[in-house]
């Protein structure tokens, strides 16, 4: 445990004092080398005295209060103002090393896309200027935390555990990494603080915009919550969306940032890698196949949550148009996270009337899907908007050719090389390309062979391309 | 409280159907010689053949609109569409009651009629409509709205049914509201129970002007009426500040934005109201690229600002100004609109010795103006001359402008900027901010500009405008010198701005 | 094969329901209206009402809106 006092002791050490005594004095030490009335010192003050990043009004008013009332009258102003007497249960510590913030990654058993990314980025640092240090937002502490052995271990597990009890964090002059989404509204409100007054450099991996740019096929409350999320990254330094169609939505936002007299972040793309980590196993899939019972017609698979983007319902609609046509298939559907099923459930009751052979599965490992990339003829991704697109680039990985919307993230991953592209709104242009491949073997040998030419990169390069953009220097 | 409606009968909703049904017959293409004589299947069998053998999202909307008695939102269209696809001939009017049942029991009147409007430019005023409130957006509106009016412009106004359900006449009440707002022929009063107008209207084929920001439970209707219905739906731009300013802001203002902005999307036109705010909406439509789509047009039209003839009297009539000079701050309290910077830089100026009196006006909740309150009883006790002033009315406020030497209005984040462009047109020059609609409201003159985030520049220019006389009166030159830009000019030039293309 | 008189009793049907389910929704939807908790929530209501505007609008706004609303009540009874 730290007192308030004991923390501005250490804060005056870190700015250069020696002999501070750890009492009151220990505020005109401060005072005395604190320098000129700055906004980046306001913050360290502020966070030592409080243990915590704070939120980002209390900083000008902490300068402005240190202009006209001098630093010392300020800082014991904001002593008597504490409310809650919040105590203070852990080492708080300034850091000026690269600070990265991984708190729904480490908080998560399951792996989203978005973890995936901050997963093999984080794994790969390069140590050459010291180890990062790895934090996460502490709700109730309402700060930002080290990560005891265990969270670490789910990261990191081949970076041996530092054994020390975990700190508070206070990053400061340093670089700063976001790789996650943030929409928890008071880790917002510090990050903001972070990027606008923490004196350091930050950086953050930008995923897209779809929250605002289709606010409709969103969760109720993340329109809301994402919105304050860009707020905080207006004040970044930099943002690496992970496509170009990523990076149309974050430079379109950037330019609405005018009129609030805000430049906005450098945007700079650093593609994901188009690399997919699943490992073909014929024995396995062939078993698969018994299990389900998919039996020797084509399977046509369909992966990814089931929201509204994704567009699930024009995959049934365009498969029963096929069916009608005449062809012989397996639908597989697999994906989780639903939300929104009655159309959906409705849809595949009227199939399964029809004796329409459709399967959906949730909750599957990763070897299954895998197995069904294999397995199949081909897959459909007809989603409304992507920031990237995964599954077609783990589709057109294991060969499999794919089917994807006509624009943005999607085409660009798929085009040339193994997708057909389509109007994802028009459930006949869909139709049409799957009874097509499905009548047509030469169509589809065509595009695996496309698809047997596709780029080479990986999570190495783009560790590397995010870690070099965080230590560019601000212009 | 309303006195309750008699109890519905199956028999007259099924009647109402049968005439909304009607109502869109010719519309549908369906031959429309036996319609009285048919029953409500055989009709609705009909029109649903009918947009079955030609379903585009336009013809599968009205339909929807017409059988549901209810506007759809977007996943309504589609999936009428589907259903429409997938079902043979026979079966299609299982298929388009079965997408229209859960709406139509959503309405808490089934049995609505429906008119079609085709050749009139529907303008939708609900808020002004139904509420009482009268800042920022209705001004625009109840300024712009009559005068499109009484030059006979071919409008047809519309409110919104209570639980959203779709467009509607006006109430006479309502159009008072609308059209009469500084002549009043009813008492003020708020929002009445609606036993009023039963009767949907649904643009056909015609244009759609949005000059609000739709309540959050219209944003789906009307997205769908922009992306599917084929009316063609433009909208004036105020600005994207829940968005762009997002971390001032509540977030259900941020999240109905969002909303709003899936309306816009589908849009034909944006007209700003000012170039900044234009330039807002033309960043939002250049990230639309990565869906597929377009997006609407861009253009400003920039606010008029007309200060009623009894303020002029009241700044002409008020005494000479004291020997200390009097700095104004008009304004709501809200973290863009930057208050505290100017206590800030005030406090920087008496400190280097400047003399002047600093009064605000305007409210604002109390998580807005607590910390303000605070640090003005501050600077009171140490003996500034700091005041607030809340609630005032508007005669008083006209002749504190009078009594001042210059006004200051350094918000962070605008849209137009009407406290600068009303402080002008009242003759008094102002102290703004140096980037956006304030800057473009300034660049006709009588105005210095400052980095608003700059304690130190806002108190420079201060203690500048409070001794430079030469400065002030040059200032005060250019604003009488400002050309006057009336409702007139403004309502014109936003109609042709609407009409650009192909109106009807 | 379902005969042509078979589709148009199955569609009369079928019209017959969802006309009954929208009546009865709906007047159910007004009867809610018309209970007395409702009426008796109506205060409370009016109190969220006045919260909100005033955080949204600022105090002098929601004030001017509740001074309205009630002299609106006030008036009719």
């Amino acid at each position: 445990m730290t007192t308030a006092i004991q923390r501005l002791a250490q804060l005056a050490r870190f700015l250069g004092a020696t002999d501070v005594p750890a009492n009151r004095s220990a505020i005109d030490a401060v005072a005395a080398v604190a320098g000129a009335p700055a906004h980046d010192v306001s913050y360290l003050v502020i966070a030592m005295i409080r243990g915590a990043v704070p939120e980002p009004q209390a900083i000008k008013r902490f300068t402005r209060d240190w202009r006209t009332e001098g630093l010392a009258a300020t800082i014991r102003a904001e002593l008597r103002g504490r409310r809650f007497g919040r105590s203070v249960d852990l080492p708080v510590r300034i850091a000026t090393e690269t600070v990265i913030d991984v708190t729904e990654t480490v908080a998560s058993r399951f792996t989203t896309g978005i973890q995936r990314v901050a997963r093999e980025t984080v794994a790969r640092w390069s140590h050459a200027d010291g180890r990062p240090l790895l934090v996460r937002w502490d709700r109730r502490r309402s700060a930002f935390v080290t990560l005891d052995a265990d969270q670490l271990s789910r990261i990191v597990p081949d970076w041996e555990a530092p054994g020390r009890t975990p700190e508070i964090v206070i990053p400061f002059r340093g670089t700063f990494l976001l790789p996650e989404l943030a929409v928890d509204e008071r880790r917002v409100s510090r990050l903001r603080t972070i990027a606008r007054y923490g004196g350091g450099r930050s950086t953050a991996i930008g995923f897209d915009c779809i929250p605002i740019t289709s606010a409709e096929t969103a969760a109720a409350g993340m329109p809301g919550a994402f919105s304050k999320y860009l707020s905080t990254l207006a004040r970044f330094d930099a943002v690496a969306p992970i496509s170009e169609a990523a990076a149309v939505e974050y430079r379109g936002w950037r330019r609405m940032l005018a009129g609030a007299g805000i430049t906005g972040p450098r945007i700079e793309v650093v593609d994901l890698p188009f690399t997919s980590s699943g490992e073909s196993d014929p024995d396995r899939a062939a078993r698969i196949r018994d299990e389900l019972a998919l039996g020797d017609a084509p399977i046509v698979l369909c992966v990814g949550s089931h929201e509204p983007r994704k567009n699930h319902l024009t995959v049934l609609h365009a498969s029963e148009l096929a069916w009608r046509d005449g062809r012989e298939f397996s639908l597989v559907l697999v994906g989780g996270n639903a939300w929104e099923t009655e159309r959906f459930d409705r849809l595949i009751g009227y199939l399964r009337r029809r004796d329409r052979r459709v399967l959906t599965l949730s909750g599957v490992g990763d070897d299954v899907i895998w197995d069904l990339y294999d397995l199949a003829s081909f897959t459909l991704f007809p989603s409304l908007n992507e920031g990237f697109g995964l599954p077609v680039v783990e589709s057109l990985s294991h060969g499999t050719p794919v089917i994807t919307s006509d624009f943005g993230s999607m085409r660009s991953l798929g085009e040339g090389k193994g997708a057909v592209l389509v109007d994802p709104a028009d459930p006949h242009d869909l139709a049409a390309r799957m009874i097509e491949l499905l009548g047509r073997p030469e169509a589809l040998a065509a595009l695996r062979a496309e698809a047997q030419n596709l780029p080479d990169s990986d999570w190495e390069g783009y560790a590397v391309a995010i870690q070099s953009l965080t230590t560019i220097p601000a212009p | 409280m309303a006195a309750p409606t008699a109890e519905i009968t199956d028999a007259e909703v099924e009647a109402a159907l049968h005439r909304r049904l009607a109502a869109v017959a010719d519309a549908l293409g369906a031959d429309t010689a036996d319609v009285p004589a048919d029953t409500t299947v055989a009709l609705l069998h009909r029109l649903a053949v009918a947009v079955k053998a030609e379903p585009t999202p336009a013809r599968a909307w009205l339909l929807f609109t017409a059988v549901a008695g209810v506007f759809p939102a977007p996943q309504d269209v589609v999936d009428l569409r589907r259903r429409l696809d997938l079902s043979a001939e026979p079966a299609v009017v299982v298929a388009v009651l079965g997408a229209t049942i859960a709406a139509a029991a959503r309405a808490s009147r089934p049995d609505r009629d429906l008119v079609l409007v085709r050749s009139e430019v529907v303008v939708d005023v609900n808020f002004c409509a139904t509420h009482e409130h009268n800042t920022g957006i209705q001004r625009v509106v109840r300024e712009t709205v009559p005068r499109w009016v009484e030059s006979g412009r071919p409008v047809r106004l519309v409110a919104w049914t209570a639980e959203g359900a779709g467009m509607r006449e006006l109430t006479d009440r309502e159009s008072d509201r609308v059209l009469s707002w500084n002549d009043r022929r009813f008492a003020p009063a708020d929002r009445e129970d609606e036993s009023g107008p039963r009767v949907l209207v649904v643009p056909w084929q015609t244009d759609v002007v949005l000059p609000e920001v739709p309540l959050r439970h219209l944003c789906e209707p009307l997205a769908a009426l922009a992306a599917f219905s084929g009316n063609r739906v433009s909208v004036v731009g105020y600005d994207a500040i829940p968005l762009v300013s997002a971390e001032g802001q509540r977030s259900e203002e941020s999240e109905r934005f969002a909303h709003y902005l899936s309306i816009v999307k589908h849009a034909r036109r944006i007209v700003g109201i000012s170039e900044s705010a234009a330039e807002e909406f033309r960043g939002f439509v250049d990230a639309l690229a990565s869906q597929g789509l377009s997006g609407p047009a861009v253009e400003a039209v920039p606010l008029a600002v007309e200060v009623p003839a009894r303020a002029r009297a009241v700044a002409a009539a008020a005494p000479a100004p004291g020997d200390r000079p009097l700095v104004l701050c008009v304004g709501s309290h809200e973290p863009r609109k930057n208050q505290e910077a100017v206590l800030a830089a005030a406090e920087l100026a008496w400190r280097a010795g400047a003399d002047f009196e600093l009064v605000f006006v305007g409210g604002g909740s109390r998580a807005a103006t607590a910390d303000f309150d605070r640090r003005v009883a501050r600077l009171q006790r140490g003996g500034r001359a700091v005041g607030v002033r809340r609630g005032l009315p508007d005669a008083e406020l006209w002749s504190l402008y009078a009594r001042s030497r210059f006004t200051v209005f350094v918000s962070l984040h605008e849209g137009f900027g009407l406290p600068v462009a009303e402080s002008l047109a009242l003759g008094v020059p102002v102290l703004t901010s140096d980037y956006g609609a304030l800057a473009e409201v300034s660049a006709a003159g009588g105005c210095v500009t400052v980095d608003p985030r700059d304690d130190d520049a806002i108190g420079a220019a201060l203690a500048r405008m409070l001794t430079d006389d030469a400065l002030l009166e040059r200032l005060r030159v250019e604003a009488a010198g400002i050309p006057a830009r009336t409702w007139d000019d403004y309502a014109a030039e936003l109609w042709t701005a609407f009409a650009a293309e192909d109106l009807a | 094969m379902a005969s042509r008189r078979d589709y148009e009793e199955l569609r009369q049907a079928v019209l017959d329901d969802w006309v009954t389910i929208t009546t009865r929704e709906a007047g159910r939807v007004e009867a809610m209206q018309q209970t007395l908790s409702w009426r008796v929530t109506a205060p409370l209501r009016l109190v969220r009402v006045f919260q909100t505007t005033a955080k949204a609008e600022g105090f002098s706004v929601a004030r001017d809106l509740a001074a309205a609303s009630i002299a609106r009540r006030l008036g009719r009874d």
